[in-house]
């Protein structure tokens, strides 16, 4: 049983099945119907997301459960391949290609389980908009707090569309360190974590990670607001991913340096 | 004052020498085509130099940047390819027809520079766009060892030879491909709060990874073939361009 499930051919249709049911969410993500589906994962937990909102299009939930069962066997094929053909090969005359080969590997198993626990563990709340002074409870517990938000660029930049506004959010018209919330995070009153946020520095606190991901626009009677747009996550794995994520960069790149030159050869 | 019309003549020139040293290449005088090439990723890396010079960043995005970027890469991986050894302009052919399409398609586009986004400034942002250029040219240049070794079909040592050196590009171009997922997954977990997204760029990616993996672990039988491993070997490079390009035509 290991021995088939070990076995290239496997291989070859988990990768064809995994590749394919990405390639229908490409499909999924290109369509105008379900790109808000598609993006509705991102705005929680997947768990979360799974025991509620996923349903509601059962195109895209009955997707992503054959997206999982694709990666699943692909993860078992890994681990037993791993099992029966690379720990053998340690004995190969060739044992630094070998441990090299076997580490790899097994780096891209912990990857998988890093992918695979975020879906489940700890927390997400995306889409978190509020305005000077105003608060948002969340179904966790937490509460977020928008103290003060200092922009200090022309407003109009707030008013363009998401494809203008690649272009016109050059590092001439916005200053991402001038812009900056002040916020703060509560539990039953209790303070958590606050300070001030900017753009691609988010506020840390253990595995708890505010975001500042975008500043907006709302007119409120005869006058303008500036809010923002806030994501509360916390993943207890980050680290524990990143770290085996970098060590599988190195290896891949050890592999390809390690790899044995062939014999020069001549056309003629 | 310096502005992006000064690429025009680096950028005519780099094209000149990649059609010359292609010619030379298909008519079989290859030493001469890599010296020609040589001109052509010369001028591609004064090119480069411009970029970095006008917009205090390395190329990063846009069809003019990218291009400029993958032919100057392509132009070394050709350099490199017959340096040793005599492989009667199997490879020459291929890559400097390939370099002088990329730079020749650029005749017909807009050649701006990319507008010069606020998170350029950004480490991990850099990285990323670094990463996945690069990728995009190592992983071009596997495609281009496969498909030599598509023609030398009849001379088993030499297909031998072409395949190995193809795997060599393909793990470096899948490494250079997983540091830019790296560097893109801190850029998103510093920027949207979670270090990947469900989107069509995930997808993709992952497919790309997957594609790459799948030319490693091909069954006994089907890589005794030629035609399947070629095909295989080629496909993550050929897939991958085509993606930037989809990619940057819908910006």
């Amino acid at each position: 049983m290991l021995n088939r499930l070990s076995s290239l051919t496997f291989t070859i249709w988990s990768l064809a099945s995994l590749i394919l049911s990405l390639a229908f969410g490409i499909g999924l993500a290109f369509s105008q119907t379900y790109y808000p589906a598609i993006r509705g994962i991102n705005e929680t937990l997947v768990w979360d997301w799974l025991r509620g909102p996923a349903w509601e299009d059962p195109l895209t939930a009955g997707w992503f459960m054959v997206l999982c069962a694709a990666a699943l066997s692909l993860f078992i094929n890994l681990a037993a391949c791993t099992i029966t053909k690379l720990v053998p090969r340690l004995n190969h005359r060739d044992r630094f290609r070998s441990v090299l080969l076997l580490t790899v590997h097994l780096l891209l198993i912990l990857v998988m389980i890093g992918h695979g626990t975020a879906l489940f563990t700890g927390f997400k709340y995306e889409e978190i908009k509020l305005l000077p002074g105003r608060s948002r409870e969340l179904p966790n517990g937490l509460s977020v707090k928008l103290e003060e938000v200092r922009f200090t660029d022309d407003v109009a930049l707030l008013q363009a569309d998401q494809r203008s506004a690649r272009r016109l959010f050059t590092r001439e018209a916005f200053h991402r360190r001038s812009n900056t919330a002040r916020v703060l995070v509560a539990r039953q009153g209790r303070e958590i974590a606050a300070g001030e946020l900017r753009i691609l520095e988010p506020l840390k606190n253990g595995p708890l990670r505010l975001t500042l991901t975008g500043f907006f626009i709302k007119k409120q009677g005869p006058r303008e607001q500036i809010g923002v747009n806030l994501a509360l996550s916390s993943n207890l794995l980050a680290v524990f991913f990143f770290t085996c994520y970098g060590l599988l960069v190195v290896g891949y790149f050890l592999l390809a340096l390690s790899a044995r030159r062939p014999e020069i050869v001549s056309a003629e | 004052m310096m502005s992006e019309a000064h690429l025009f003549w680096p950028y005519i020139g780099a094209l000149a020498a990649a059609l010359a040293a292609a010619f030379l290449a298909w008519t079989g005088r290859v030493r001469a085509a890599r010296w020609t090439g040589l001109v052509g990723t010369g001028f591609c890396a004064v090119c480069v130099g411009l970029i970095i010079h006008l917009t205090n960043r390395p190329p990063l995005f846009g069809l003019l940047e990218s291009f400029i970027s993958i032919a100057f890469l392509l132009g070394l991986a050709a350099w490199r390819g017959e340096r040793t050894i005599n492989l009667k302009g199997l490879l020459s052919k291929r890559f400097w027809t390939l370099i002088s399409l990329i730079l020749l398609s650029l005749l017909f586009l807009p050649r701006r520079l990319n507008p010069d986004f606020y998170m350029y400034d950004y480490p991990w942002t850099v990285l990323f766009f670094v990463c996945r250029l690069t990728a995009v040219a190592v992983l071009l240049s596997a495609s281009l060892y496969y498909l030599a070794a598509l023609e030398a079909k009849n001379s088993p040592d030499l297909r031998g030879f072409l395949f190995h050196q193809g795997r060599i590009f393909l793990i470096l171009g899948g490494a250079f491909f997983l540091a830019g997922e790296f560097s893109g997954s801190v850029w998103s977990l510093n920027w949207l709060g979670d270090f990947w997204r469900w989107s069509r760029g995930f997808f993709e990616s992952t497919a790309m990874f997957l594609l790459i993996s799948a030319a490693f672990h091909l069954p006994a039988k089907w890589a005794v073939s030629t035609t399947i491993r070629a095909v295989f070997g080629a496909a993550p490079g050929l897939l991958i361009f085509g993606l930037i390009i989809i990619h940057q035509l819908m910006e």
